[in-house]
This record gives structure tokens, C-alpha cells and sequence, in this order.
């Protein structure tokens, strides 16, 4: 759960906080687990839960970062390899407060748009459009590493 | 598109069952947060359920005290119901027992009744105010007059009905009534922004009407209280209050001789028969008496009376002397003469004896060497075997009584002055048909004073006769004897037993 956590935090101090938070809400809310379907689900959710309402106490006043002269290569896909889940966190992590949470939910989660538009208190326009910006940056930000690898412009938007 | 969708899938793979290690003192934090929290749900939980336990203890007492008062009462109205239905058929049989009786306590038990029959009266309205007031809840608005109307058309007939002997059973101020029925229509209008009714404000009025009756009848009850009260001490100050009338009879058993008595008696000597007076025992007749006693308090009396005795006093040998010298006319030779003289005495334990006549005895006489043939002083004396000399006395006692123990069986401690009138002082010559009336003692005094402490006991023989029976110890304070040779202050212990009658 700490990776979920990662993925949904700027820094590691705010992903422990939101682990440890997303456990005291565990113990708390334990007896509403109804013995349907995975426990491990259901804890992700309660994980997924409370950083997204950590986020909307903190990110709402957030601007969006101009992305309009972002440059989005192509991502080979089978060089994502060379990267680590841990460099792949790291560019998550660069993300914008909400480009990272619409990708999370959306990529990860598998949220629809709808969902993601509720959970944020958006539009969906605006959720595919936070989308498909966190998508751009973080292939780009991929290209980067790949060429810093010598693997450089091998992916293509 | 397609690519946008390899991409996500590519990311999904690679992010979504990213496990990380998290850092230990997460856990700890967890721990401490989850303890803190149970403790405070814990203490939250016991606080609501003590809060709840309060709550609902407090709720069951109102309910009960509620229920308690109403219940209350009416028990309290059927109790003096009764009590008040009794007081009745105790007036009334006692009307046909006692037809002298009936004036006193008619009066008595009527006023009893009467504020018996208040209080009913009381407690009924009460709970017929309790009842108007759920009905004026229940019914606010224009039932609310009728009902005022009904209340008081309820209150006079209950009044009526509680207190037929009076023509006013309850003092009824109709003026309030009156101005608070005036007072009603004026506010009829502001009735429905009133917190109180018209109708609970007439109710609260006639209560407050109540509760001032209730101290005037408390205050007349107080009255007649501390008059009951003080009846009963009067009388029993009556039965403590008690005069009785006794006779008692007693045997004494005085001291010794007086101190120096015997000397002095002994000074007289006849030098002829070689005698001197030699005293005998002292005794005291039994003593015998009247007394009256005033019974002040259940513990405390005081005694009087009138107490006969008697002291003896004997001397055996007794020479009896004149001490002048006697003129004799010489008839028939020297030795043979006949005294003129009338004047002899002697000496005794209680003083100087003056005897009259001794005309029964021989006289012997001396003639003087070288006195006239006519004229000559004799020294005269004669013995006589046995002198008794008695002393009457009429005792006057002033007695306090203290009772130790008053039952059937009383125990008291006595003690009291008296003072002892002489009434009685002779002396008696000879014995068997020789003896005669000589004389007196001369210095006895006339009156003298004692002390008698003692202790009795008190038997109840009937409600109004009892036995009595007391050691006493009697001492005469001042000596009954002027003279100066002897000291007669006699102690004298004695036993008297006698009956005494109650008034």
C-alpha cells in the first residue's frame, strides 16, 4: 500500500503521512469490510480514498501548469523496460498535483472519467484533458530518461 | 489513440502491483494513533453510557416522585379519611356513654374533626388541581373558562360537602374570587400569550389561599396544641401535687449519758449513808406521731408533723440535800424534830433536780455545837434508792424527701430540722407504792433543735394506703440542758414504721 501511497504523493514524507492516515482509516472503518470480494481491494480503495480527500483539502487552489508547448515524443513501449518502478514513480511523482491524480486514477485505477470527474470535483472534459496532458508529460519525461540512458529518441508519441 | 492505450497498460503493469517497504516507525504511529483512539472511543463510550445511566436514573426518579406525590396523595386524603371517620365514631359513642362528658369534648374532638376534614379538603383540591391543571394542558383554549367555571363551581361543592356543620367551612375570600374572575375576562385577550392559563393562575391563587389557611390552621392547632399541652402538665403537676397523711410509731435507742453528766451527779453525796447519785442508761419512750407530706414532684416532698417523746433518765442512790440552812423548832429533845423546810434538790446527768416535798423520808439531823436551844442550822439531807426523771418532748419536724426509686417499691433518703418542745419535765422519787412525784429538772430548756437524716422505704399496700418503714438518725443540735456542768446533746437512732394515706 505504500506504493499506492507513493504514486498519489508529491514526496515520500507525504506518502508515509497518507499511509499512515490510510491505516488508522483501516482500523477505524475495519468493521464496515463486508467479506465482499478482496480484502487486499478493499484496503487499496480506503487507501485511494483518503489520498484523494487529502488532495482535494490540499490541491484545490492548485493552477494548472501550462503544458501547451510541452513536447510530447513517441514511447517505445519496449524500451520501458530500461526504467525502474522506482524511476517510473519518480516521474509520477514530478507531476502535477492533479495531472498525478487523474493519471493514478484513471491509468492505474482504472477509474472512467465520470468517476474521476466526481472523486475531484471536475468535469470530465476537464479530467481527459488532465489526462491526456499527464500522459505528455510523462512520456516526455520518459524519452528523457531513456536518453539519458542512450536510449534516447527510440520512443515516439 | 492505440498508443495512448499501450502506454496505460504499459504503466498499469509496471505501477499497479508496485509494492514498496514502508519505514518502521509508520507502524508505530499507527499503533499509537489507533491506541489513543480506541482509548478516547473507549472513554467516549463509557462517558455516553454513564451520561445514558444518569439520564435515564434521573428520568425513572422524576417518574417515580410523580407518581410517588399523586400517590401520596391520595393515600394521605384516605388516610385521614379514616382517621377523621374514626375520630367520629369516638365522639359519637362517647355522646352515648357520658352525657356530662359531651360539652368538653364535643368542642374538642369537633375542632379536631374539623381540621382533620381541612386538610381532606385540602388534599382533595389539591389533587383536583393537579387534574385541572393536565386537563388545561391537554384542552388550552376556549375550554379554558369552562373549565375555570367548572373548578370553582367544584371547589364551593366539595367545601359544602367536606364541611356540613359549619355554615363557613373554609374561610373563603369571594372578594379574590371575585377580582381574579374580573382579573380573567381583562386578560382573556392576552390569555394565549400568557405562560400561564387563566386557569392554572386561579388554580395557583386558590393553592396560595390554601397554604395561608393551612398556616392559620396550623397556627390555631399550635394553640390548641400548647394548650393540650399544658392541660395535661397542670394535671400532671395535680398528680405530683400530692397530699398524704401518715402515723408512725418508733423505737429509739439514744446515746450514753450526756457528757459530764455523771460527775455532776455524782456530787451529790450524803456523807451520812455514804451515797452519791449514780447514773443510769439513758432512755427514750417509743415515739409516736402524725405527719403530713406534700408530694411536690414525682421525686421531691416535703413533710411535717407532730412527734410525741419521751426521755428517761434514772438515778440510783440519790441524795437529795437542802443547801440552806433550816430553822427548827426543838420538839421533844434535840434529836427529835420535824423539818419546815420545803425546798431540796440534787443533782443529776441533765442538771440540777429541784424536789418539792420530801415529807416521806426521816430526816436526820445534827445539832449544832453552841448554837441557841432554839436555834441551831442543820445540814439536812436524805437518800432515796431511785430518782427518774423524765422529759416529754413535742418534736415539730420540717422533712425534705427525695424518692431514689418511685415504684410500687420506693426508696428515698430523708432529712430535715425539728424542733423539740418541752412539754413534760418531772421527777419521780422512790419506787413501787413509795414513789412519788418530786419534782422537776430545772435546767432543762424549754425548746431545743435537731437534725434527722434517714431512709425509707415505701411499699404500696393499695392505690392510696402504703407501708413505710425508715432508720432515722436524730441529733439535737442545741443541748437540751442549760446547765453548764453537762453537755446533753443525746444522739438518738431509731425505727419508724407507720402507714400513710393518699389523697
Amino acid at each position: 500500500m505504500f506504493g499506492v501511497c507513493y504514486r498519489y504523493s508529491a514526496t515520500r514524507e507525504e506518502a508515509e503521512d497518507n499511509l499512515q492516515d490510510s491505516f488508522i482509516k483501516i482500523f477505524e472503518k475495519i468493521d464496515s469490510y463486508g467479506y465482499k470480494g478482496a480484502f487486499e481491494g478493499w484496503m487499496r480503495r480506503v487507501v485511494v480514498n483518503v489520498c484523494l480527500a487529502k488532495f482535494r483539502n490540499q490541491n484545490q487552489a492548485l493552477a494548472i501548469e501550462d503544458l501547451e508547448n510541452v513536447e510530447v515524443e513517441s514511447l517505445p513501449e519496449d524500451k520501458m523496460d530500461a526504467l525502474s518502478e522506482q524511476e517510473l514513480l519518480t516521474i509520477i511523482q514530478e507531476l502535477p498535483p492533479r495531472y498525478r491524480m487523474v493519471f493514478n486514477l484513471y491509468v492505474v485505477e482504472e477509474y472512467s472519467h465520470k468517476e474521476i470527474a466526481t472523486e475531484l470535483n471536475i468535469s470530465e472534459g476537464t479530467s481527459k484533458s488532465n489526462l491526456a496532458r499527464a500522459r505528455m508529460i510523462v512520456k516526455s519525461k520518459v524519452n528523457e530518461q531513456l536518453r539519458l540512458k542512450g536510449e534516447a529518441n527510440q520512443f515516439s508519441a | 489513440m492505440k498508443d495512448d492505450l499501450k502506454f496505460d497498460k504499459l504503466m498499469q503493469s509496471r505501477l499497479n502491483n508496485l509494492e514498496l517497504e514502508p519505514p518502521g516507525h509508520i507502524w508505530e504511529n499507527v499503533d499509537a494513533a489507533v491506541s489513543r483512539r480506541r482509548r478516547v472511543v473507549v472513554w467516549w463510550r463509557s462517558a455516553g453510557v454513564a451520561a445514558a445511566v444518569i439520564v435515564l436514573a434521573l428520568v425513572i426518579g422524576q417518574l417515580w416522585n410523580q407518581q410517588g406525590d399523586i400517590s401520596n396523595v391520595e393515600s394521605i386524603a384516605q388516610v385521614e379519611k379514616e382517621q377523621s371517620k374514626e375520630i367520629e365514631e369516638a365522639v359519637s359513642s362517647e355522646d352515648i356513654s357520658s352525657e356530662k362528658e359531651v360539652g368538653e369534648k364535643d368542642a374538642v374532638e369537633g375542632e379536631v374533626v374539623a381540621t382533620d376534614v381541612q386538610t381532606e379538603s385540602k388534599q382533595i383540591l389539591l389533587a383536583k388541581s393537579i387534574e385541572a391543571g393536565n386537563i388545561e394542558e391537554k384542552d388550552s383554549g376556549s375550554r379554558g373558562k369552562v373549565i375555570n367555571n367548572n373548578l370553582f363551581d367544584e371547589i364551593r361543592e366539595e367545601l359544602s360537602q367536606l364541611m356540613p356543620h359549619q355554615s363557613d367551612p373554609m374561610p373563603i375570600d369571594n372578594q379574590l374570587l371575585a377580582d381574579m374572575e374580573l382579573e380573567q375576562a381583562r386578560k382573556s385577550k392576552q390569555e394565549t400569550e400568557d405562560f400561564l392559563t387563566e386557569a392554572e393562575k386561579i388554580i395557583v391563587a386558590r393553592n396560595l389561599q390554601f397554604m395561608n389557611m393551612d398556616k392559620k390552621v396550623n397556627k390555631e392547632r399550635k394553640k390548641e396544641k400548647k394548650v393540650e399541652d399544658l392541660q395535661p402538665r397542670k394535671q400532671k403537676e395535680r398528680r405530683t401535687d400530692i397530699w398524704s397523711v401518715g402515723v408512725q410509731y418508733g423505737k429509739s435507742d439514744p446515746s450514753n449519758v450526756s457528757q459530764g453528766g455523771r460527775d455532776y451527779a455524782a456530787a451529790s453525796y450524803d456523807s451520812n449513808a455514804g451515797s452519791r447519785n449514780s447514773v443510769k442508761e439513758l432512755k427514750v419512750t417509743n415515739s409516736m406521731g402524725v405527719s403530713v407530706e406534700l408530694r411536690r414532684s414525682k421525686r421531691l416532698s416535703f413533710s411535717s408533723g407532730i412527734f410525741y417523746s419521751k426521755f428517761n433518765q434514772g438515778t440510783n442512790g440519790t441524795t437529795v440535800r437542802s443547801n440552806y440552812s433550816a430553822l427548827f423548832s426543838g420538839k421533844g429533845g434535840l434529836n427529835a424534830v420535824e423539818t419546815t423546810a420545803t425546798q431540796w434538790s440534787t443533782q443529776s446527768a441533765w442538771g440540777r433536780v429541784n424536789i418539792k416535798s420530801p415529807t416521806n423520808e426521816k430526816v436526820q439531823s445534827s445539832p449544832m455545837a453552841g448554837a441557841p436551844e432554839d436555834l441551831f442550822t442543820a445540814n439536812i439531807s436524805y437518800s432515796t434508792p431511785v430518782m427518774d426523771q423524765q422529759a416529754e418532748y413535742l418534736e415539730l419536724p420540717l422533712m425534705v424527701r427525695y424518692r431514689l426509686v418511685d415504684k410500687k417499691v420506693a426508696f428515698s433518703v430523708v432529712g430535715g430540722m425539728s424542733a423539740n418542745f418541752l412539754i413534760g419535765n418531772n421527777v419521780y422519787l422512790g419506787s413501787g407504792a413509795a414513789r412519788f412525784n418530786a419534782g422537776s429538772t430545772s435546767d432543762l430548756k424549754d425548746i431545743s433543735y435537731s437534725g434527722t437524716v434517714g431512709f425509707g422505704m415505701n411499699y404500696g399496700l393499695f392505690s392510696n394506703l402504703s407501708f413505710n418503714i425508715e432508720p432515722k438518725l436524730k441529733y439535737f443540735i442545741s443541748p437540751l440542758s442549760d446547765n453548764p456542768h453537762v453537755d446533753f446533746q443525746p444522739w438518738v437512732v431509731g425505727i419508724y414504721a407507720g402507714i400513710n394515706y393518699t389523697f
